[in-house]
């Protein structure tokens, strides 16, 4: 039993837009492995590579007892690799901060397409912001900014904290602020003040977007990401006017409060799919299913030709069943409804799922 | 058969379809926006104007494309822009080419335009109203009953089910005797889903713009969200009650309103247009009640309901009651409210168990 | 000496009097004095909404009144950053930065002076932010400060009875107010007058600018578009608010309802084109835009908008009044 206890551990996985990471934990919360790896839009090779290179990092007495996974493609991660437990990125992340930090008031996050600000008192998350569309307080803003100067991310962070005299940089989305950087650059500003008072407009537009109307109180925490970069930290604090926390972890502090999580959860035996996960060649197919006129586009994810899961479809007769299809068939309601079941593109395959209609009753369909 | 597409205002369009018989034509609606006709609406209707109106905009598109000759939009009173929605809409079908007529309810003389053209007999004109208001009721009645029943169910998925094949009965029912049996039949299909009863689900109330509190594509479907994590909802608009308001406004010259005004004194002293003042009072009126927070919808600039966040904001800290602001544009995504639905979730969780500690209940009992 | 008793925090700021246009004056403040009592009062007037709508009328009123009007300085750079910071991120520009010259007379006066205005045309109304604007404040920017508010709908009540009224919540003789209205009344008439801005420049292009009141009136809003105009040499009229009968429309809106009226009766030659000023968020004007330009077109007076955020840069300006303006050089 003490043994099995010693070599126990859970793991975390967020899925993110742009990055994949994996923590393991002990139960006691020590980090075991970290992998930080930034994706391509496949969020389920991202994920089996992670764990590829964590079952090569990770010494073989060590077992997993208990999985979660977290971020925006939570849940197709979550069929891939047999999750225990589900959780949005915000708990995900404020957990782990508290974990770290006991007596944070105030968490910080920017990651690639999503930037948040959660509340904290008493240890307890009391309010939280999300960016809603504009990528302007995200580190995509950065990202399409170092395109256009021409340089890395890393680079602009190491320019960025030289700069003495920043440029202030108006602009309150992307569009905006390219326009002005140029015409800045043409006017002679030197690169380095140019990069520093882009850091300045994304914490800015973070400030006044997503933070707003919030009471923004030490300590705080800045993770995500984009806590990565210098420039940024810097303006932070002058912004701020206070010391501002970087956590160890910091990019991965998503899948580390994903590991806690799974490690708090009184997990009895995880559905963790194990090694196999990573090494066996997982696909995904979709399918209409037809029962009805919604014509619910169905997403199969299979290893070989098992399947191991399925999401999609309105009225939930087909969500995280696995038998072969025919034996789903003709279940569930058959309601005359109709309507076309495409959605809208949104970048996350997930997406779908949610942004269908649901039973949607069309009333008078004439001929034409 | 002439066909009069009907603006969709979620379920109750399948009560507007049969008040649309008075006139002795079909309607053609949907009980939510289909996301093929919000693209359409999109790319029709200018960048600036808000996400209802681009919805209208889009169903009208589609249903000229299945050859619907006649439209029908509600007209408002008010200061808020859906005064000018119906005019604005038209102008648009009319630059697109478009043949469709929309009628709006607005009177030339002593009948409206919309009764002169169709000219329908007395007696034809009148059973199909009174079918309606019946039909609302029962709607209303079914609302009622799922938002409780979706928190404690069992099984997720069998009150959208059961809920489901009523409005499709409901849709169907041609006599006012069939609704009527329809109305019988539904309390004892609620009863019969399998409930943990021992639960005590959360309590949010649920307030904000009108078609974002009905309209399930707008919303992303938030009443489903929220029922499957255990959250008992209080949608703040019901058809049944407006109509009572309104009948009151005509024949007592009392409205339900006034008891707002009541409720909202010392925060909001004016009715500001569209459904403001509701939504500050339905706040009040929740905090008091011991809900454990507020979910405020409405679409990104909508002029009302932003220019009261403050007070909202004021409210939620006086009462001590978390209110969740989400407002939409096109580009929202369903994954991104699903995640600050279950952060909010959480929140309440852990506000709840807090608040149940001795330490509290002794401290909230001093207060009191 | 007046007689101040301050409002019990604890209690709430603002306990509502039973009567309805009582409670719209700041609850809990009393005047046991005198008219002449007034005299050391300090009231703030945002320069924003309302000081535009109706321009030089408060300073006036206030000022005949005994009292101390201070208005907040013209709108910079300084006040949009401010507002970013202070107020809700989806608040079109004007109520941000109408919060952030809130926020630079609170703690600067005694009171603040924040009417409800809703509606400054009979049978017409204005812009819904109009409804909550006092409440908003009291809730947010000036809370603790005392906000004295008037209901001003003249499609009820005829602006010279609300401030009859205003006079009278402030406790002052009526034969004061009724000569402090007019006077203020005068005074408007003479603002409004400066505001047309008179001919300058003889033969030179001449633009008509419209938008909202306080939109094109603005320092921070409509000032980098005017300098650019003036250093262009071109003429521009800005559309003028003064009379107040309205023009039989479907709009009701009462600004846009003007503008519309405006650009009806307006003939090619009075002007050599529009430009429409318009700011990020603007419910009327995102409705009513559409109308503007086909109703120029249907004329062929050529038509541009701009549109305003809190990070425009002139740059940005420049380029578009240069390329509208030299457009119609070579139409020319």
């Amino acid at each position: 039993m003490g043994k099995q206890m010693n070599n126990s551990c859970y793991l975390g996985i967020d899925v993110g837009s742009i990055s994949t990471n994996c923590v393991v934990i002990t139960p006691e919360g020590e980090v075991l492995c970290e992998i930080y790896k930034r994706g391509d839009g496949h969020p389920i090779e991202s994920v089996q590579q992670c764990l590829a290179q964590l079952t090569a990092q990770l010494p073989d007495r060590f077992c997993i007892q208990g999985v979660c996974t977290t971020g925006s493609g939570r849940i197709l991660a979550g069929a891939v690799v047999g999750a225990d437990v589900i959780k949005n990125e915000i708990s995900a992340h404020a957990r782990a901060t508290l974990h770290l930090y006991p007596e944070v008031q105030t968490i910080l996050e920017i990651g690639g397409q999503d930037s948040k600000v959660t509340i904290v008192r008493d240890g307890a998350v009391v309010d939280f912001s999300m960016n809603l569309v504009c990528a302007a307080g995200t580190g995509s803003f950065l990202d399409s900014q170092a395109r256009r100067l021409n340089i890395t991310i890393e680079e602009l962070s190491a320019r960025a904290i030289m700069s003495e005299n920043p440029t202030n940089i108006a602009g309150r989305c992307t569009v905006f602020a390219e326009s002005d950087m140029i015409h800045k650059q043409q006017v002679g500003h030197e690169q380095k003040d140019i990069t520093m008072g882009l850091c300045h407009a994304l914490v800015r537009n973070y400030l006044s977007n997503v933070c707003n109307g919030k009471e923004i109180k030490p300590p705080i925490v800045f993770q995500g990401g984009v806590s990565a970069n210098k420039g940024i930290h810097r303006a932070f604090k002058e912004a701020l006017k206070c010391d501002i926390i970087i956590p160890p972890y910091n990019m991965v502090m998503g899948a580390y409060g994903a590991a806690i999580i799974a490690s708090k959860s009184s997990i009895e035996k995880t559905r963790f799919r194990g090694k196999e996960a990573s090494t066996k060649p997982i696909i995904t197919q979709g399918f209409e299913c037809g029962d009805c006129p919604n014509c619910c586009e169905i997403i199969e994810v299979l290893d070989a030709a098992e399947i191991i899961g399925r999401t999609g479809g309105r009225c939930g007769k087909w969500e995280g069943k696995t038998g072969p299809r025919e034996s789903l068939r003709g279940t569930g309601p058959r309601c005359h409804v109709s309507g076309p079941s495409t959605g809208r593109e949104t970048g996350h395959e997930m997406c779908r799922q949610v942004d269908d209609v649901p039973d949607l009753i069309q009333i008078g369909v004439p001929k034409k | 058969m002439t066909y009069m597409a009907i603006p969709n205002i979620g379920n109750y369009t399948i009560a507007l379809a049969t008040a649309v018989e008075s006139l002795g034509i079909k309607a053609w609606a949907s009980t939510a926006t289909t996301p093929a006709a919000l693209k359409l609406g999109i790319d029709a209707a200018p960048e600036s104007v808000c996400l209802p109106l681009k919805a209208h905009l889009g169903h009208f598109i589609e249903a000229d494309r299945a050859g619907v000759e006649y439209a029908f939009m509600v007209n408002s009173v008010g200061t808020c822009r859906l005064r000018y929605y119906r005019h604005m809409i038209g102008q648009i079908l009319k630059d697109l080419g478009l043949k469709i007529k929309i009628f709006g309810l607005g009177f030339d003389g002593f009948k409206p335009p919309i009764v002169r053209h169709f000219d329908p007999g007395p007696i034809t004109f009148i059973k199909p109203l009174f079918h309606t208001v019946q039909k609302i009721k029962a709607i209303d009645e079914l609302e009622v009953a799922a938002w409780r029943t979706r928190a404690i169910e069992i099984t997720h998925g069998d009150t959208t089910q059961a809920m489901n094949k009523l409005l499709v009965e409901l849709s169907e029912s041609r006599t006012m005797a069939q609704t009527r049996a329809i109305r019988k039949k539904a309390a004892a299909c609620f009863a019969a889903i399998p409930v943990d009863k021992e639960k005590k689900p959360l309590k949010v109330g649920l307030v904000g713009e009108i078609s974002f509190l009905r309209d399930k594509c707008l919303n992303k479907n938030i009443e489903y969200i929220l029922g499957s994590q255990g959250i008992e909802l209080r949608n703040f608009f019901l058809l049944g009650e407006e109509l009572q308001n309104i009948t009151r406004i005509v024949f007592l010259n009392q409205s339900r309103r006034k008891s707002l005004s009541k409720l909202a004194d010392r925060y909001l002293q004016n009715s500001v247009g569209g459904h403001a003042l509701d939504s500050v009072a339905y706040s009040i009126r929740c905090a008091d009640e011991g809900y454990d927070g507020m979910i405020h919808l409405c679409p990104s600039g909508c002029m009302p309901e932003v220019s009261i966040r403050p007070i909202l904001k004021r409210v939620s800290k006086d009462k001590d009651i978390p209110i969740l602001e989400i407002s939409y544009d096109e580009h929202t995504c369903g994954v991104g409210i699903a995640t600050r639905l279950e952060a909010f979730a959480d929140v309440l969780m852990e506000r709840r168990k807090k608040n149940n500690s001795p330490a509290q209940r002794g401290k909230r009992a001093g207060h009191g | 000496m007046i007689m101040i008793k301050r409002p019990d925090e604890s209690a709430g700021a603002y306990t509502g009097a039973g009567n309805r246009f009582l409670r719209n004056i700041s609850p809990g403040w009393m005047w046991k004095s005198g008219t002449s009592s007034c005299s050391s009062l300090r009231i703030g007037i945002p320069r924003m909404f309302f000081y535009y709508i109706y321009p030089g009328l408060w300073e006036a009123f206030f000022g005949e009144l005994g009292m101390k009007p201070i208005v907040s300085r013209p709108s910079t750079t300084k006040t949009v950053e401010k507002a970013s910071q202070i107020s809700e991120t989806e608040h079109c520009l004007p109520n941000k930065l109408f919060d952030a010259h809130l926020a630079e007379l609170v703690g600067k006066v005694d009171m603040v002076f924040v009417p409800r205005v809703l509606s400054t045309i009979k049978n017409h109304l204005s812009c819904p932010k109009f409804g909550p604007l006092p409440d908003a404040a009291r809730a947010d920017i000036a809370r603790g400060t005392e906000v004295l508010s008037i209901d001003i709908d003249v499609s009820r009540i005829p602006l010279s009875n609300t401030l009859l009224l205003l006079g009278k919540k402030l406790n002052i003789q009526k034969g004061k107010t009724l000569s402090a209205i007019n006077s203020s009344f005068s005074a408007m008439e003479s603002a409004h007058k400066k505001m047309a801005r008179p001919n300058r420049i003889k033969g030179s292009p001449r633009f008509l600018l419209i938008g909202h009141p306080y939109v094109i009136h603005d320092n921070f809003i409509a000032g980098p578009i005017l300098n650019k105009l003036e250093s262009m040499g071109v003429e521009a009229k800005l559309i003028s608010f003064a009379d107040n009968t309205p023009a039989k429309s479907y709009i009701l809106w009462s600004t846009a309802n003007k503008i519309y009226h405006e650009l009806n009766t307006l003939s090619g030659e009075d002007y050599d084109g529009v430009i429409q000023l318009t700011v990020f968020n603007c419910g009327c004007d995102s409705m009513m835009i559409d109308t503007y330009r086909q109703l120029m077109k249907d004329k062929s007076i050529p038509y541009m908008y701009l549109m305003v955020d809190e990070h425009l840069a002139q740059s940005g300006i420049d380029t578009r009044v240069e390329a509208f303006i030299d457009s119609l050089r070579w139409r020319q």
